[in-house]
């Protein structure tokens, strides 16, 4: 009876997406931070704030999204997709502010 | 709303796990946490000093800081050392401390003899470096980790108990079995205390991480390295003060004259952080950070150059930028400071309830999962949790107890009583692992522990000096703290007595 408990409330989780879940969405968060900071249409003070402080909820969102992929393969593919369109994003924002000669 | 069978399974998993890998670190945390709210309180309390009890120090004003720097300077070797600082925090305790590289010597203010002495006891610093695991090495990032773990768990936790949060919030079953009971407690005191936990994990993150992990990507990424233009970007200040030079002007600044020209350069400012810098270099600055009163979560802070007194820079709450004022509040919240004592007694209680709701959710992994305790692993966890969880309230009440009990002059005696939190501790942990099965009655034996010797430092201190107890409000606090610390502790440990335990109980 009680290795039938056990074993009903085995886990069946993957250590690729466990590994992505808490691990890799991490740099994600400080990504989606920095692109926050380079894109918004706000004053530099206020993007600073919103993507500093905006790291960690971030994170927490992207780790219980990426516990919900199908399989680790997929939580990584998605985290590098994702990460990729961030830094595209983050990039395209500071060569804007940079062409425009307005700094960060 | 109800979540999908899957998520549904997964968010579950994520949370037991999550919580039960960082449960005890949290738990350490959140319990320390309570007293840390109160370390200045409990310091002047340790110190045992008839005059500290007898006349506040705030009663005839702040001692003048120059005598102190002088003292510390020419007690200490000063010239050439990297800080000496002086806190008058909590309005009545001074304290300083001189630090040069791994060397950091911490004085209080002795109004008797009206000079910085070294500290009898360190009890309500240490218990606040045990909030942030500093005791642990590198523990400040441990307790970063943890606070993110503790934040993943909310949130999960949240969504797996949506569903029905309303019924859960409000239903608690004593009567039933430890699965029971204990899930019940752990939601109604978890949605309860759902704020409190979710802005504590937050804030509790940015403080061990952030400066590590977030602001250098920020510097490196959106400043391409540049951390002064970050730094000035943010919060409009030069990040550091200037470096040495390596020349020693052998000329000290004075402190009460800088003092007043702060308060010139930012109207309203009551100081409560005066340091200065690579102390009698050419280079050597003065900072004066301090509160303002009047002003929601208003701080000041003022640099200057030690050699001529020219200004540096200068933060005041009218120019402060947008991020620096939500960095007041955002940390302000953390630190309670706002409210007086009646916030910072509520956020105590919390804290107190967020340690039992860490408790519980190991008490549910265990009875949900191995109610036996058949596997090996769980029968660890079960005596590590028994073992923490009232061997790090023991320890803290020896503590306590050791405060009173070591003779006044003991040489060492602030490191005697971090070796007897040390040693309960560890009794404390040991203790579950003499029976067979780690039984809740070895955690009520533990709580009985700390309840006597809570009880037992509250008699001393009626008895011995009732007149300090009765008429300082540090040593009436303390008092009370005393007797909610036992009656939580003795409840407790009578609670867990009278379970009802197997079959007597209702499933």
């Amino acid at each position: 009876m009680a290795e039938e408990t056990v074993k009903r409330h085995e886990p069946q989780h993957s250590v690729a997406r466990t590994v992505a879940a808490l691990v890799g969405t991490f740099p994600l968060a400080l990504g989606a931070g920095v692109a926050l900071t380079s894109i918004l249409p706000i004053s530099l003070n206020e993007r600073l704030l919103l993507g500093t402080y905006s790291v960690f909820p971030i994170w927490v969102a992207a780790a219980c999204w990426a516990f919900l992929a199908p399989s680790g393969r997929r939580a990584w593919l998605d985290l590098f997709a994702a990460f990729a369109v961030l830094t595209l994003l983050a990039f395209i924002g500071l060569a804007i502010r940079s062409g425009m000669g307005t700094g960060p | 709303m109800k979540l999908p069978p899957r998520s549904f399974r997964i968010f579950w998993d994520v949370h037991a796990w999550v919580g039960i890998i960082a449960a005890l670190f949290l738990y350490v945390m959140f319990l320390t946490g309570a007293f840390a709210l109160f370390y200045q309180e409990l310091n002047a309390w340790a110190e045992l000093s008839e005059t500290h009890a007898a006349r506040p120090q705030h009663a005839e004003g702040l001692p003048r800081l120059q005598p102190l720097f002088e003292q510390l300077v020419a007690e200490h070797d000063g010239i050439g050392k990297t800080r000496i600082a002086i806190t008058r925090e909590g309005e009545s305790m001074v304290h300083a401390y001189v630090a040069h590289g791994d060397d950091f010597r911490e004085f209080r203010y002795d109004p008797e003899r009206e000079r910085l002495e070294p500290p009898r006891s360190e009890l309500g610093t240490f218990l606040y470096s045990l909030h942030y695991l500093g005791p642990i090495p590198n523990g400040v990032y441990l307790a970063g980790v943890a606070s993110m773990a503790l934040f993943l768990a909310l949130v999960t936790g949240f969504l797996v108990y949506l569903k029905d949060i309303l019924r859960q919030w409000l239903q608690f079953r004593p009567e039933r079995v430890a699965r029971t009971w204990s899930s019940d407690l752990h939601k109604v005191l978890g949605l309860f205390g759902l704020p409190f936990q979710l802005y504590y994990a937050w804030t509790g993150a940015v403080l061990c991480l952030a400066w590590v992990l977030v602001e250098p990507t920020f510097a490196a990424a959106v400043f391409g390295g540049d951390e002064r233009a970050h730094s000035l970007a943010a919060r409009g200040t030069e990040p550091e003060p200037p470096a040495a030079t390596g020349r020693l002007r052998h000329q000290l600044p004075d402190l009460d004259r800088t003092v007043a020209h702060a308060q010139r350069e930012v109207p309203g400012l009551e100081p409560t952080w005066i340091g200065v810098e690579h102390v009698g270099d050419e280079a050597s600055s003065i900072g004066i950070y301090g509160k303002i009163p009047g002003v929601a979560f208003g701080t000041g802070f003022v640099r200057f150059q030690a050699s001529d007194g020219k200004l540096l820079a200068k933060v005041a709450p009218s120019d402060a930028t947008t991020l620096q004022t939500f960095e007041a509040w955002f940390f302000g919240l953390h630190y309670a400071r706002f409210g007086g004592y009646g916030v910072r007694i509520l956020y105590a209680w919390l804290a107190l309830t967020t340690c039992a709701v860490i408790l519980t959710g190991n008490l549910i992994w265990l009875e949900r999962r191995d109610r036996l305790r058949i596997r090996l692993g769980n029968r660890i966890l079960e005596r590590i949790t028994v073992g923490i969880g009232a061997g790090t309230p023991l320890a803290i009440a020896a503590m306590f107890a050791a405060n009173r009990c070591l003779p006044h002059d003991m040489a060492d005696r602030a490191g005697v009583e971090k070796a007897i939190f040390g040693i309960a501790l560890v009794l404390g942990i040991l203790l579950p692992w003499l029976a067979r099965r780690a039984h809740p009655r070895a955690l009520a034996y533990e709580l009985g522990a700390a309840t006597i010797l809570f009880g037992y430092v509250l008699v001393l201190d009626l008895t011995s000096r009732p007149a300090t107890v009765l008429g300082n409000p540090i040593h009436r606090g303390v008092a009370i703290g005393l007797v909610v610390l036992a009656a939580l502790c003795g409840c407790t440990a009578t609670q867990l007595l009278r379970r009802p335990s197997g079959a007597a109980a209702r499933p």
